[in-house]
């Protein structure tokens, strides 16, 4: 059943192959590193275009009063309008200050080798992508972000649907030099296994 | 053989297979196949004529778009790419670099394997390229194209490939496997499902309960032998079906490993044959569904990397590229199919704690807390919203309502049971399934992104999830311990940083 392939990739001949045993606690944690937050004015960003969803909604809501059908509606009462209006009051409230938590957790590390990002409040996560894995990167920003300087990072992986990592919220100029690094690695890694691909025509 | 830096043609018999496409791609789009249709049905309502001559003017212009698409097709070899020109309103040049190609399929009709032609395709990673077709080539040229394309992918300096002797096959199947592939069929119960559906229409339902009539007055009046009588003979039916289609796609089906490619070939009208190059596989999937626990067999997919074109009509999700699959083998050939697969593999040559492909051992179980959400959010909630108004409803039967705890409670069990993962110095494989198995087996060095998430109720206990990201797909292990996740992904992030091999 040793039917390994002659040339498939360049490797040592297998008796100079070692293969030592790892200790798993030596390899470098994922965790122990010093994240880097993101700028505040993200939460700024953020906050600015919740607060447009809820002026939105309470103008909507407002406009509703003088809707002539909805005069006799059951929801005109007083209580459930104070209900309904304490509801709206409550969810705007939370929508609004929840990127205080959700920017406070996020965070993301540039190592030698991988990039790693966390985030959420409640469902925490952290993700990481080796730059050796990258098919390729982008930057983009909506004229919202822009008005705070800001702009976000997607890295494509092979196989995944949509980008495999996304930081939003990065200063603009972090944004492109990772972006800039990331292609870099990318070359150096395609130069390391030999895969570097052929100029198309 | 092969004829280089000239723009050829291919045999005219490839307006068969542009008709085919055409077919396809005008019958794949239901919407338009409808309208058609009933854009024929009103005219045959005001003019048979008018219908009879819509309807030929359809078939001449698909025939039409067939020759001009036959007439417009050029390819042109080099000696490291193929490059095809096609398309009769759209043109479009499409350039195929043999070092990107991840497999090659060779594929004869019946018709082609008389007349000695065959298709080539190829599929390719990447989402910066399309798939590629030859059809109607000669056999010959089909072989050496395909020869070459191999010996440039596996020995990129020399091109020249250094022929081994052929090895005896890994798989070969018999017809009596065939049947059991048939039988295994998950197909039959889909079918069966259907009848219901097809119940609701008035025609069919009476035409149903006239036939059910006719047989119970032979069996003298007793329905229920009449009834199921029906359905088993409609059972038999539908097996004798997925049989027969085991044959035509399976028949002498065989594996072999060849050069550094895995080759499988079978078929009883369409011979079909599909190549994957071993170091392209990212993921070993192994199934096992009850039916085939019967049999003691199971059903292995290769997969390889997405290719980022092919995508499910109905759906619109992407499909694996050349996936390889084995309809049918047993626990042993699995387990010797998956050292082949993964051999060269650092850890594999060592054996020293061989992995299992097997679901049966060596997996550690989950934590029993990954029940609570099943049980919550599948029994207790939605019995204690729907039980009152089940009670409301129907009276004194709607409390039969409280027994759905107890059916979600041994589903999650269940699930529970066969959810587990186990791993060695380079490969992580993980079990899953309900009534069935499977396992989903991947080399550490393949991964792509890798998550550990904690909910709530996961940081409380100790636990979290490991999201594993590959080119195939995504593979998750949920509620491990916690040092174990965080340990998986720091050894996974390793290998795929310290390794120097390309991962496709």
């Amino acid at each position: 059943m040793n039917q390994i392939a002659p040339n498939e990739s360049p490797e040592p001949p297998p008796g100079e192959f070692e293969n030592p045993e790892l200790p798993v606690a030596l390899l470098p944690h994922a965790d122990q590193v010093a994240w880097l937050p993101l700028p505040l004015r993200y939460r700024t960003r953020l906050q600015t275009a919740r607060g447009i969803v809820v002026v939105f909604v309470a103008a909507l809501l407002t406009g509703l009063h003088w809707v002539p059908d909805l005069r006799e509606a059951p929801w005109r009462e007083m209580w459930m309008s104070f209900a309904l209006g304490g509801g709206v009051a409550a969810w705007a409230a939370l929508l609004l200050a929840w990127p205080i938590w959700m920017v406070a957790r996020r965070g993301y590390v540039v190592r030698d080798k991988d990039i790693l990002f966390k985030s959420g409040v409640f469902w925490q996560s952290v993700k990481a992508v080796s730059f050796n894995r990258v098919q390729h990167a982008v930057t983009g920003s909506t004229p919202l972000d822009r008005r705070f300087g800001l702009a976000n990072l997607t890295v494509f992986t092979a196989g995944g649907s949509g980008g495999d990592l996304r930081i939003a919220g990065l200063e603009q100029d972090t944004a492109e030099r990772l972006r800039a690094h990331i292609v870099d690695r990318l070359d150096d890694a395609a130069a390391a296994t030999g895969t570097a691909q052929p100029p198309q025509e | 053989m092969l004829e280089f830096d000239s723009w050829r043609r291919t045999s005219p018999l490839a307006v068969l297979f542009f008709l085919g496409r055409g077919v396809k791609a005008f019958a794949g789009n239901f919407a338009q196949l409808a309208g058609t249709a009933g854009f024929l049905v009103i005219l045959a309502r005001e003019s048979l004529w008018a219908a009879l001559l819509g309807g030929v003017a359809l078939i001449v212009l698909v025939l039409a778009a067939a020759v001009l698409g036959y007439w417009r097709f050029r390819f042109k070899l080099a000696a490291d790419r193929v490059r095809i020109r096609e398309g009769v309103f759209r043109h479009r040049e499409l350039t195929v670099q043999f070092a990107r190609i991840q497999g090659v399929h060779i594929e004869q009709s019946l018709l082609f394997r008389l007349l000695d032609l065959a298709t080539v395709s190829f599929d390719t990673a990447g989402s910066a390229q399309r798939e590629g077709h030859l059809p109607a080539v000669s056999t010959a040229f089909a072989v050496a194209l395909r020869d070459r394309i191999e010996s440039l992918r596996a020995h990129p300096e020399q091109p020249v490939a250094e022929t081994t002797g052929p090895r005896p096959p890994l798989v070969q199947l018999t017809n009596g496997d065939l049947v059991r592939v048939g039988l295994t069929d998950p197909s039959v119960l889909t079918g069966l499902l259907f009848i219901p559906v097809l119940l609701q229409n008035d025609d069919l339902r009476e035409a149903a309960t006239r036939a059910l009539g006719i047989v119970a007055t032979a069996v003298e009046g007793q329905i229920v032998v009449a009834a199921s009588g029906a359905l088993a003979v409609l059972a038999a039916l539908l097996v004798a079906a997925t049989i027969a289609s085991a044959f035509l796609r399976f028949h002498n089906f065989e594996l072999r490993f060849e050069g550094s490619a895995l080759r499988a070939r079978g078929g009883l009208l369409t011979r079909k044959q599909s190549v994957l190059e071993r170091s392209k596989i990212q993921q070993l999937s192994l199934v096992q569904n009850p039916a085939m626990r019967l049999f003691r067999r199971y059903r292995l997919r290769a997969l390889p990397a997405r290719s980022g074109q092919a995508r499910d009509r109905s759906t619109g999700q992407v499909l694996p590229g050349a996936t390889l699959t084995v309809p049918l083998l047993d626990a042993q050939t699995a387990a010797q199919l998956r050292a082949t697969m993964l051999a060269g593999e650092a850890g594999e040559a060592g054996a020293k704690s061989a992995l299992s492909l097997l679901p049966s051992d060596g997996f550690a179980p989950i934590s029993a807390y990954w029940l609570r959400l099943p049980l919550v959010a599948g029994g207790a909630l939605p019995t204690a919203v729907a039980a009152p108004i089940l009670v409301q409803a129907f009276g004194p039967v709607g409390w039969a309502a409280l027994a759905w705890p107890l059916v979600a409670a041994s589903l999650a069990w269940l699930a529970w049971r066969r959810r587990g993962y186990a791993y060695n110095g380079d490969a992580l494989a993980i079990r899953s399934g309900l009534f069935g198995q499977r396992v989903e087996t991947c080399l550490f060095r393949k991964a792509q992104a890798v998550a550990v998430r904690r909910s709530p109720l996961q940081r409380r206990t100790g636990l979290a999830t490991l999201d594993v990201q590959l080119a195939s797909g995504g593979a998750s292990v949920p509620f491990i311990p916690y040092a174990t996740a965080c340990a998986l992904r720091d050894t996974m992030l390793y290998k795929a940083e310290a390794s120097r091999r390309p991962w496709h």
